[in-house]
Parts: structure tokens; C-alpha cells; sequence
């Protein structure tokens, strides 16, 4: 895995988590306020972009690793990025949406980067 | 119905898990640091630190590994020659030295290993004598001071026990998708176990693949009958030994006539180019000077998920290839390799080692939380009877001391290890095992300390020596070796594997001593707490006592 790489899925693996946690009653409640919860179409649609970003996460793993050690790494990087998720949601409560945020807008910094470290 | 037995499956999981998690911890934390197994051996040899020598010629270093041994061990039963690799740098040279003299011994009793300079072909004697990274991993299935096989029945139950409590823990974590993000600190028996769900479900493709695939490498040992009535009329074990695992091959009893061994170096050019130029992992000499000599090759593990091993096996005398192992594995083959590859992490790359490091860091965070949540919410359940002034039950002062001297005891004697390599005299008799002396002397004394007064001040106490401990070793290593911090990372001279290893340590130093100003927080609130009682309650008296 090269560095980027590696910093892509994770970074991936890390926004999934976030909008799958989001759409969990308990997790929107604490940003929203006590008894908010996600409309049906927020949830629905939180729920498909965490799916996405998993996906996307073990697919960047898989194409730097082949599909078996790929998937051996993926795995590796939803538990860490998990981990880190739950240490965010924790002790940052009301910060985490916004560490989320610089974590998505560098991802297309990492894609760029990692595509680059591909062709040089 | 339904909830019967998920209350069956609490009761297996709790006992399942505490009665193993002991030994577990000790499992985890060796198995861990054999991530680094290289790494950390090399960390414990200093004097390799400075050596940058440029790569020699491969049939150079064979001749001269060949060359040093014919002069240091002529007559031994068997050579090992470990070849360079990525992240082993040195030549090793082995030899299991004849049964002659010691009658009964057993082989690994008469083996011993050097590490030479592949350019030279003269030993780096003045490398400090260490296990290194070795112990550490042996440590992890071979326990020990006790005999291979009962260890390694000892851990295989352990394992087994593991397996279970994993299985029944999912089946019994009611709202394992609901609480999936959830840790509520600071709320007593609540935190454990969200702590405890934390560790274990994040990580758990990697506890369940990890326990089953430890079983998988001992699996000839625990369930040997497949491979007995299979391997009845063909050679029986010792012929499956030989095909699963090459480096084994060959071994015949010698003819008792002298003949020169032939030249290995054309046989191993030969074998590479079966390989296609595949690198060479190990030659293996057996009865080397004997006209039954043989010599098998093994190729170096691939950077795929099987670790299988294949290997060429030649006549010693004449040169004459006799047989290929595992050139074209049958599917089991594969697959037993892709499980046991999966255990060893033989393919991870620098990241992907560091995230099966993290991840056995939370198994050992996993099966901590959970013996300590079995400690809180049994003192809870006697929370009535001990403020009554009833003393606690055995079985809880038990668990609770055994807790401490296995959850902060095993750093302690984790960083003792390191602190002997590097304060022990260099001449000392027998210096690697008084390292590893000292390991299992300082674990001894934080376990009988820990039973002595198992409390919260034992805690701090053990966790925050372990800190002290793991913060000093890249202190240490400023006033005993040149290849400290300030070297390795600030002027950026490398060896990196040694400023990563010092990293480590200081990272895992502080997290340990994070741990301890928490509990001493809460010790100062406990304290507060008893003296602001007494005081609160007068306030509220004198008023009281006014209007009357």
C-alpha cells in the first residue's frame, strides 16, 4: 500500500462511518438535540452514501493489493477507521461533523495524488 | 425461548472468556509484538545497527556460510543457511550439533545460530547474545520453562475457549448493530462494557480470523487422525511433514562414509531458476560430509495470501535433484496455506502490518475490558454486603489481583526484556536467557504484588511503572547505544525500523500513562467524595439544629 493510498481508504472508510453513524437515531439526536431523528429520505440517504463509501474504501485497498491481501487490508482499514469514528464521536461530539468535513475535502487531494503516485 | 438462549450464550461467553483470559492476554500481547518479530530483534542488536553493508553476490554468501560452518560444526547432524531478506538484513548460519555425545537430547537442545557477514564470511561476534524478537513469538504458543507439546496444548484450548467466547459474545450482543459507535465513559460498569463491544466488534474480522487461524497452525497437533489414515500406506507422517513443510525433507540416516558435499552454490542458482528467479529463503544441509547427504532449498514466501513454502531437495554428493515439493499444491493445500498465511501476515506490507499490530493491540484492549467488566459488576453484585462490612468474596479478590498482574504486569515484564538487552553485561554466561529471566522475574513480582493488595493504588502503581518503563527505553537507549532517537529520526540516519520501534514504545508508554492519571483522577474524587460527605452532611445538619 502506498502512503496516499492507504490515507484514501481510510479517509473513505472514516466519512462512511460518519454518515452511517449520523443516520443512527442516537448520534443524530446529539448533534440535533435531545429526541431529533433523521427524516426517512435523510436516513435512506445517509445510509446509501456510508454503503458507498465502504465500498469505495475496500475497492481503493483491493486495487492496491489484488483482491485477496486487498480485502485483508480493507478490512484492517474499516476497523481502524471505526475505531477512530467512535474516539470522534466520543470526545468530540459537536466537532466531529467537522473533522468529517476536512476529511472529505481532502479525499479528492488523496485521489489526485495516489492516481499520480500510479503513473509515476 | 428466545431469550433463554441468549442468556445460555451470556453464561458460556462469561465463563468461556474469564477463565482463559489470563493466559489470553499473554497470548495477545506476544502475538502481537511478533508482528515486528524482525524489527524487534534488530532493535536488540545494536551492534547490527551501523552495519549498512552493500548486498553480496548470493553464491558468495553461500560459499561463505558453507566455508564457516564446515570449519565451526563439521560434524553436525544438519546446517541451516538463512539467506538475507527483506527485513532480516544478516545471514544466519545454523547446526544442530550430532547426538553423539548427549544421547536423548532433543535437537532444538543442539541447536545453535550465528549471525556472519555475508561479505567476509567472518561471524559478527561481537553481536550481544539475545532471543530478540524470537522469544516473544515462541512466547506465544510455547509459553515457557515447560515442555513444547503442553504448552502448545495449553494455548490450543485457550484458543479454543476464545473461539467460543467470540461466537456465543456475538450471539449474546443484543444490540451489537444499535451500539455500534457507542462508548459512554466515565459510567462505571456501563463503559466496560462498551469498551469491551468497542474492541471487540470494530476488530472482530480480525479476532475471529486470528483465533481460528491460530488453531489452523496447531491443527496437526490438536485433530492428527485426517493425516494418520490418510498417510497410512504412504510413508505415514513424517511423509506429510515433509510435503507440507520442505525445509524437513530429506532427513535420512547417514551412511557413516565420508564424501565431500558438493558445491551449493550452482544448486542454488539451479533452484532459482525453477523458480523463475523467485528469491531463496533457507538451504538446509543434512548430514553434510556424509555420503547420504541431502540438500533441500526453500523458496522465500510470496506476497500472497498462502504461505506455502515450495522446495527442492538434491542428493549431497553428487548434486542430483531427487525431488520438488510443492510446485503445484492441491486445493487443501492452498487453502490450509491461505489460513495459515493469514496468521503469520507474511504478505503485509509496512501499512498493513501496522493495522494487524492495531488490531491485536485491541484484541488485548478486548479481552482486558472484558476480564475487568466481570471484576466491576461482581462487586456491584456485592456492593451491599462489602459496605456492610463484609470482606469481598475469594473469587473476586482473585480475579481482581490476577486482573492487574496480567493487564499492567505483562508491560512491565514486556519493557523489563528490553530494559535487560540493553543493561545486562555483554559477557554475562547465558545472557539471552537471564533476559528472559528477567521478563517472567518481573511478571512474578507484579502478579505476587498484585494478590498482595489488589486495589486501586496497585493499579496505578503497575500501570504507571510500565509507562516509566516503556518512556525510558528511548532514554536509555541515548546513554547505551549510537543509534538512539537523535540519530535514527532527528538526523535521519536510520536504521528506521529502530526509531519506529523507539516510537512505539513512547507511544504505548504514554497510553499506559494515560491510563494512570485517570485512575488517579478518580482515586482524588473518591477521596473528595469521602471527606466532602461528612462535611456536607454538618451544613445540612446546622440548620437544622438553628430552627430547633
Amino acid at each position: 500500500m502506498t502512503t496516499c493510498g492507504f490515507l484514501l481508504a481510510l479517509g473513505l472508510a472514516y466519512c462512511a462511518w460518519s454518515a452511517l453513524a449520523l443516520a443512527m437515531d442516537r448520534h443524530y439526536a446529539e448533534l440535533h438535540g435531545r429526541g431529533a431523528e433523521p427524516a426517512p429520505p435523510v436516513r435512506r440517504r445517509l445510509r446509501q452514501l456510508g454503503v458507498l463509501g465502504l465500498v469505495a474504501s475496500l475497492a481503493v485497498t483491493m486495487r492496491m493489493q489484488g483482491w485477496s491481501v486487498g480485502m485483508v487490508a480493507g478490512l484492517g482499514v474499516l476497523t481502524l477507521s471505526a475505531l477512530l469514528q467512535v474516539l470522534a464521536l466520543t470526545y468530540w461530539p459537536t466537532r466531529g461533523p467537522a473533522l468529517t468535513r476536512v476529511v472529505l475535502f481532502a479525499l479528492p487531494v488523496l485521489l489526485l495524488l495516489w492516481a499520480m503516485e500510479k503513473i509515476f | 425461548m428466545r431469550e433463554g438462549f441468549r442468556q445460555s450464550m451470556a453464561w458460556l461467553h462469561t465463563w468461556c472468556g474469564l477463565l482463559v483470559c489470563w493466559v489470553l492476554l499473554l497470548v495477545f500481547a506476544g502475538g502481537t509484538a511478533s508482528y515486528y518479530k524482525e524489527e524487534i530483534s534488530l532493535w536488540m542488536m545494536p551492534e547490527l545497527h551501523a552495519t549498512r553493508s552493500a548486498p553480496v553476490p548470493q553464491a558468495q554468501a553461500i560459499e561463505h556460510a558453507v566455508a564457516y560452518l564446515q570449519q565451526k560444526a563439521p560434524q553436525a547432524e544438519r546446517w541451516f543457511i538463512t539467506l538475507p531478506a527483506e527485513r532480516s538484513v544478516a545471514m544466519r548460519v545454523g547446526w544442530v550439533a550430532s547426538a553423539g555425545d548427549s544421547k536423548g537430547s532433543s535437537a532444538r537442545s543442539r541447536f545453535k545460530s550465528e549471525r556472519i557477514d555475508a561479505a567476509t564470511g567472518q561471524p559478527l561476534a561481537q553481536v550481544r547474545d539475545t532471543r530478540g524478537g524470537e522469544f516473544l513469538y515462541r512466547l506465544h504458543f510455547d509459553l515457557h520453562y515447560m515442555p513444547v507439546q503442553w504448552a502448545r496444548w495449553i494455548v490450543s484450548i485457550c484458543a479454543l475457549f476464545m473461539l467460543v467466547a467470540i461466537i456465543s459474545g456475538v450471539i449474546t450482543h443484543k444490540r451489537i448493530f444499535k451500539d455500534f459507535f457507542t462508548f459512554r465513559p466515565h459510567k462505571g460498569q456501563r463503559s466496560w462494557l462498551d469498551a469491551h463491544n468497542a474492541t471487540a466488534v470494530l476488530a472482530l474480522p480480525f479476532h475471529l480470523m486470528i483465533t481460528y487461524t491460530g488453531l489452523v497452525t496447531l491443527m496437526f497437533m490438536i485433530m492428527p487422525w485426517g493425516v494418520q489414515s490418510a498417510y497410512r500406506d504412504k510413508g505415514g507422517e513424517t511423509a506429510f511433514f515433509e510435503t507440507v513443510f520442505p525445509g524437513t525433507a530429506g532427513r535420512v540416516k547417514p551412511a557413516g562414509v565420508a564424501a565431500p558435499l558438493t558445491a551449493l552454490a550452482p544448486l542454488a542458482a539451479q533452484a532459482q531458476q525453477h523458480w523463475q528467479g523467485g528469491p531463496l529463503a533457507v538451504l538446509v544441509v543434512n548430514n553434510p560430509g556424509d555420503a547420504k547427504a541431502t540438500v533441500v532449498i526453500t523458496r522465500q514466501k510470496m506476497s500472497t495470501l498462502s504461505s506455502l513454502q515450495p522446495g527442492l531437495m538434491y542428493q549431497g554428493v553428487t548434486g542430483e535433484r531427487l525431488a520438488a515439493y510443492g510446485d503445484d499444491p492441491s486445493a487443501t493445500a492452498v487453502t490450509r496455506g491461505a489460513l495459515y498465511g493469514l496468521h503469520l501476515a507474511h504478505f503485509a506490507d509496512p501499512w498493513l502490518r501496522a493495522l494487524f499490530f492495531l488490531c491485536g493491540l485491541s484484541g488485548y484492549l478486548m479481552v482486558a475490558s472484558g476480564a475487568v467488566l466481570w471484576a466491576v459488576k461482581t462487586r456491584q453484585k456485592e456492593a451491599k454486603a462489602i459496605a456492610g462490612g463484609a470482606r469481598a468474596s475469594f473469587g473476586l479478590r482473585l480475579v481482581e489481583a490476577l486482573n492487574i498482574g496480567a493487564i499492567a504486569g505483562l508491560p512491565i515484564a514486556f519493557a523489563s526484556y528490553f530494559w535487560a538487552n540493553r543493561l545486562l553485561p555483554l559477557e554475562l554466561h547465558q545472557r539471552a536467557q537471564m533476559e528472559i529471566n528477567l521478563f517472567f522475574a518481573a511478571w512474578a513480582v507484579a502478579a505476587a504484588l498484585a494478590q498482595v493488595r489488589p486495589d486501586l493504588r496497585m493499579w496505578r502503581l503497575q500501570l504507571g511503572l510500565g509507562a516509566a518503563l516503556f518512556i525510558g527505553l528511548p532514554l536509555l537507549n541515548v546513554v547505551t547505544t549510537q543509534s538512539h532517537l537523535g540519530v535514527t529520526l532527528l538526523l535521519g540516519r536510520g536504521p528506521w525500523p529502530v526509531a519506529a520501534f523507539d516510537l512505539t514504545v513512547l507511544a504505548l508508554g504514554m497510553a499506559l500513562a494515560m491510563a494512570e492519571r485517570v485512575l488517579a483522577r478518580r482515586q482524588r474524587k473518591r477521596q473528595d467524595g469521602l471527606q466532602a460527605a461528612p462535611a456536607k452532611s454538618r451544613v445540612e445538619r446546622d440548620p437544622v439544629e438553628e430552627t430547633a
